[in-house]
């Protein structure tokens, strides 16, 4: 396609090849330094995006129940336990999760089965924790089974507990559910193992999990 | 007279955005009308199989049905090794909480009838060992051995590369890799379930990476009991 600017007389007048050229290089050199820019401060804003995710708050006063949410199993419970074993919470809820695949139920254990025994052996009485029937598969199951939970016990609040990353998007979906019992709710956000909210993407699982976080809830807002 | 010239010079550009906007729907409806064909060959550089020589033991690094390959390996070879990978202690085991792994799966092998004396660990000497240098030791006590490794169908390509960059060549030579079909998903639709969306995310992830990744001075460290309390309190 031809470019130049328009005369009085409506004729085209071409722009010197020379102007294009300038152009293009302006835009090179700009894209460059965009490029450079973010390169150096990519932790910055990597760890901010992370940081970001994190919307969890400690406990300023007692619960009656803290919820595990499942996956993650060798870190959220401990902390479960850490706040029972306080005096911050009454009991202990956690919802059954998916058996495991047909040919591993001998190696792998289902994930609440992993939660109570994490439980129990940080000093939780097995007699503080309870099963919510399931099985749950997503956090959205789990917002769904602590919402009919919930029904028959009113007043009553809860802590969830969850990886630092996850705590943005379960308090979404846990407010969009429980929308009348939203002031019931608090989150408690559990450090991970391997990773953080400022070194994730050195990690291949770090980059996997944070990446899906950011879309999954992408997909929730959508929703 | 200026807007009969604006409209001379915009005509073509006019002409040209709209074609250009409906080429590009026509390529977006076209992706989302093959989006099994593509996602499957998507899918495809991941999976890596080797050529199976006659090999004398089998390391079972992972993939869903690996005990039930390996109850195959041990009938075709009653005299071959089953190898396990001994993982570091971690938290769980520390506790006493559950099993190591390659314990459970030492019992399930019994189970099946395979004797201990044909069963062995390769195993890191410390919890930053790689699995490359426990590798090293073991050819070290089986000169001329072959193993065949078996792995999850996506994370074959990767395996193989670690195993190419981190093994001399000569030992990297005697190993094959052979990838194991997931239970849920396989090439033709990983994209219907969480596990095979993991599992491709996993495998590119694990075939890009390194290529980034200037050193792998990073070690994976397990969180610190004493930070729980003060995360919640």
């Amino acid at each position: 396609m031809q470019s130049g600017t328009v005369s009085a007389s409506g004729t085209l007048n071409p722009v010197p090849v020379h102007w294009t050229r300038r152009k293009y290089f302006r835009r090179l050199v700009i894209c460059f330094f965009t490029v450079a820019v973010l390169y150096a401060i990519a932790p910055i804003l990597l760890g901010w995006a992370g940081s970001w995710l994190n919307v969890g708050e400690p406990l300023s006063s007692p619960v009656d129940y803290v919820f595990v949410l499942g996956g993650d199993a060798d870190t959220r419970p401990f902390l479960a336990a850490a706040v029972f074993r306080a005096g911050y919470a009454r009991s202990i809820l956690i919802p059954e999760g998916t058996p495991p695949l047909a040919g591993d139920e001998s190696i792998v254990l289902a994930e609440h089965q992993i939660q109570h025994a994490v439980l129990v052996n940080r000093g939780v009485p097995p007699d503080a924790i309870q099963q919510i029937p399931g099985p749950v598969d997503s956090t959205r199951d789990e917002a769904l089974a602590l919402a009919n939970f919930l029904a028959m016990k009113p007043k009553s609040r809860v802590a969830i507990v969850t990886s630092d990353f996850h705590t943005r998007r379960a308090r979404m979906i846990f407010r969009r559910i429980l929308a009348k019992d939203r002031d019931r709710l608090c989150f408690l956000a559990c450090p991970t193992d391997g990773f953080g909210p400022y070194d994730w993407w050195h990690y291949r699982d770090g980059i996997l999990w944070y990446a899906s976080e950011y879309a999954k809830l992408l997909r929730e807002v959508l929703q | 007279m200026a807007d009969a010239a604006s409209s001379v010079v915009s005509g073509r550009p006019r002409r040209y955005r709209l074609l250009t906007r409906l080429l590009l729907l026509s390529v977006l409806g076209l992706v989302v009308i093959t989006r099994g064909f593509w996602l499957q060959g998507l899918a495809l550089p991941l999976i890596f199989v080797d050529q199976m020589p006659d090999v004398d033991a089998m390391l079972l690094c992972g993939g869903d049905f690996r005990l039930d390959e390996a109850f195959r390996f041990h009938q075709k070879n009653p005299a071959g090794q089953i190898l396990l990978v001994g993982r570091s202690p971690g938290r769980f085991v520390r506790l006493q909480i559950l099993q190591a792994p390659q314990d459970l799966e030492r019992k399930e092998l019994i189970k099946r009838g395979i004797s201990t004396d044909r069963i062995g660990v390769v195993a890191g000497l410390s919890p930053d060992e790689r699995l490359s240098d426990a590798l090293v030791r073991w050819f070290d006590e089986h000169p001329n051995a072959k193993i065949i490794v078996v792995c999850d169908a996506f994370e074959s390509r990767t395996l193989r590369w670690e195993l190419d960059r981190e093994l001399p060549r000569n030992l990297s030579k005697r190993l094959v890799v052979r990838p194991l079909a997931s239970q849920l998903y396989s090439t033709a639709n990983w994209w219907h379930t969480k596990r095979g969306v993991a599992g491709f995310i996993r495998g590119w992830l694990g075939l890009i990476l390194p290529v980034f990744q200037r050193s792998n001075d990073r070690r994976w460290r397990e969180c610190n009991p004493e930070l729980f309390r003060p995360a919640a309190l």
